[in-house]
């Protein structure tokens, strides 16, 4: 469990040593206008390097500007009573990769794959946030949109995604309107949330910062996201690692609440530490949970929502190895209670997303959450009275008091635990099991209904920039 | 004399010390030893130890790069000293960068030093290179391999433009294109015109000796 002493301390000296950072060599902004805004806001701007570095001042200012209840709803205006309490899970995001739903095929990822991916994330009861997971790669340059609209359209569930360029934000902001009746309804109870990545350390490109600003304009809540390499984009030990997240992010925690006061704003890091055999990030070792978990800290610390990269898996089949790295990445995340925890459907190290273990990740979802419950206090004084009671060698199986506990236990839809002969006559796959779920889940999938209009207000939205468009 | 300042400078090699190895090639410059033998029976023997020992797995990419990096700091030391006709044999030419749009250095460095480290010349222009600026650096360092990378999805189509420049430039007869990066696939390497696709630094070391068709 986590450790409250050793968490703050640690925190501290994070928060510490990226101020140092942030005010000795500061970060940079690749972009002249934004360089003569941040001059004008007070930020000591070299216009050469392109560089900005921060002030107490404007720390303290930041830091008081930026709101610390982050709350999460879904489309229908319901609070996700979970968030910012225990972890919620979400869908990952979003190589170009698919195994095919019916063949496990190895192939470019469409906006089918997309519809049917929301589909199944929408009917997992384990999953709480969806993502498209994919990139529709039929969709070209208008992916970013296409997948937002298919988001919007297939599931009730709170939605995460991005714009690839900055002049798709105003686009998708009036369908995320739409849905919600207004930009203020939608301020009041956002279901929607977007993501950027630096690349580390200390740089974000022009597109991104923009991609920011517009988002910060619209008041929509934005997920600053570290992506750094332990060893490669970031030093070799995790607290240096951590240094290196932090740092990324709190410059543009305070870049965004000095433009923009009171923007909503995540603490997200989807890290991982290179594997110096190869040169490949592997996102199912141990490390990646363990330096998300960090995150997962320090967005306590600062007193707003993580999204942190764990249920990861280096593997490319649903086997032992998938099911190791899963539960592993994720309970480091779990137990410093990561607002999010960001990998549903991920395997192949986050370049490809499988349906089965969409699926299987579920089943994962649930072992972890019900063990996560532990031994509850409670006065055990009908449980007591039924010891005497059935002391010696009684049985407890009639007891009333087990008819209204024993559900209370987990119980797998997809894990076998038939004995070996059933096992055997049922020939039955965890891989067929979870690949006819999907397939049924697919097959019976209806969008819920959205409002009157929306529908078609979404679809006018889409064909300004593709005329064809439609759901 | 010469033997032990041989030994020395595949020794800095293998130890991974830029500022050693230098500085050695410095001491056998003012005493006259000649640069060829130096980067022959000293540095190529320490590098190739170098890759031994990461074959056998007992250097992990690390010493590798170290190792390769005081190879270079030596042989930009030696190498201007080296007499009119004597040249550093080299496997193959190699320009490399990352693709127009795109940042991501570290994976396309990588490859360079694997490279390097196995007997190339290669010339790492940077990240954000446009296909013209390709085209320039192939011409000029006369190259028989171009390498871009790609960590994007949006930038991965950058590729396909700099097979189509080679193409215009009337270059593509002459050079053999390697791509890589996180979103690229063999299929996209094959749809684009490339003539192949590495899925890490390893295997991009392979693929350059079978394109230009020299034993690993």
């Amino acid at each position: 469990m986590a450790n409250p002493t050793h968490n703050q301390t640690l925190a501290e000296l994070v928060h510490q040593k990226s101020v140092e950072i942030l005010q000795e060599v500061g970060f940079c902004v690749p972009d002249v206008e934004i360089l003569v805004r941040l001059a004008a806001a007070g930020f000591p701007v070299d216009l050469e390097s392109q560089m900005v570095r921060i002030t107490p001042d404007l720390l303290n200012t930041a830091l008081q500007a930026l709101p610390r209840e982050g709350k999460f709803y879904n489309r229908k205006g319901e609070i996700l009573t979970q968030f910012g309490v225990d972890s919620v899970f979400m869908g990952a995001g979003t190589p170009v990769n698919v195994f095919d739903l019916h063949t496990g095929e190895h192939r470019s990822a469409t906006r089918q794959d997309v519809r049917q991916l929301v589909a199944i994330q929408q009917a997992l009861p384990q999953v709480d946030v969806v993502r498209p997971t994919v990139t529709a790669t039929d969709q070209g340059d208008l992916s970013d949109l296409v997948e937002i609209a298919e988001l919007l359209r297939n599931t009730d569930k709170p939605v995460v995604h991005r714009t690839l360029i900055p002049e798709h934000v105003d686009a998708a902001a009036e369908m995320l309107f739409a849905v919600a009746g207004g930009a203020e309804a939608f301020r009041a109870r956002p279901f929607f949330a977007t993501l950027y990545c630096p690349i580390s350390p200390g740089y974000f490109t022009p597109e991104n910062i923009h991609c920011m600003l517009r988002w910060a304009e619209h008041g929509v809540p934005i997920t600053l996201l570290s992506m750094a390499m332990g060893g490669a984009s970031a030093p070799a030990t995790l607290l240096g690692e951590l240094i290196v997240i932090n740092t990324d992010i709190l410059a543009w925690i305070v870049t965004l609440q000095i433009l923009y006061p009171g923007t909503p704003l995540w603490y997200g890091s989807v890290s991982a530490v290179l594997d110096m055999k190869t040169g490949l990030l592997p996102l199912g070792a141990p490390e990646r949970g363990m330096i998300n978990s960090g995150a997962a800290i320090m967005g306590h610390f600062y007193g707003i929502p993580s999204m942190c990269g764990g249920l990861s898996s280096d593997a490319k089949q649903l086997d032992a190895q998938a099911g190791f790295e899963k539960v592993t990445t994720a309970i480091p995340l779990m137990q410093e209670s990561a607002s999010i925890i960001y990998g549903v459907g991920a395997t192949d190290a986050g370049s490809t997303i499988s349906y089965t273990q969409m699926v299987f990740d579920d089943e994962i979802i649930a072992g972890i959450r019900r063990m996560w419950q532990g031994i509850a206090l409670h006065d055990p004084a009908e449980e007591v009275a039924l010891i005497k009671a059935n002391t010696p060698r009684g049985n407890f199986m009639s007891a009333r008091h087990t008819l209204r506990h024993y559900r209370e236990h987990w119980y797998p839809q997809i894990i076998s635990r038939d004995t070996y002969s059933t096992w055997l006559e049922k020939g039955e796959t965890i891989e067929s099991i979870c690949r006819r779920k999907a397939q049924e889940i697919v097959a019976h999938h209806q969008p819920p209904p959205l409002p009157s209009g929306v529908e078609t207000a979404l679809e006018t939205v889409m064909r300004r920039y593709l005329p064809d468009f439609h759901f | 004399m010469s033997e032990e300042l041989y030994k020395k400078l595949a020794q800095a090699v293998i130890d991974g010390e830029p500022e050693q190895a230098e500085a050695l090639a410095q001491q056998a410059l003012e005493q006259g030893v000649d640069p060829l033998a130096c980067i022959n029976r000293g540095l190529m023997v320490g590098i190739q130890k170098v890759g031994e020992l990461f074959s056998e797995g007992e250097y992990f990419l690390p010493e590798l790069i170290i190792g390769a990096d005081a190879m270079k700091q030596a042989l930009d030391v030696l190498e201007p000293s080296l007499m009119g006709g004597q040249a550093r044999e080299v496997v193959g030419r190699v320009v490399i960068g990352t693709v127009k749009g795109d940042l991501h250095e570290i994976g396309k460095t990588l490859v360079a030093t694997m490279l390097t480290a196995n007997g190339f010349k290669v010339t790492d222009i940077g990240v954000d290179k446009s296909p013209e600026e390709f085209v320039a650096a192939i011409r000029a360092a006369d190259a028989d391999l171009v390498g871009c990378s790609a960590l994007l999805t949006t930038t991965m189509l950058q590729q396909k433009k700099l097979v189509e420049a080679i193409k215009e430039a009337g270059l593509r007869d002459k050079v053999k294109i390697m791509v890589g990066g996180a979103p690229v696939t063999e299929s996209f390497a094959k749809e684009i015109g490339a003539d192949g696709y590495a899925e890490d630094a390893i295997s991009a070391v392979d693929l350059a000796f079978r394109l230009i068709d020299a034993p690993a």
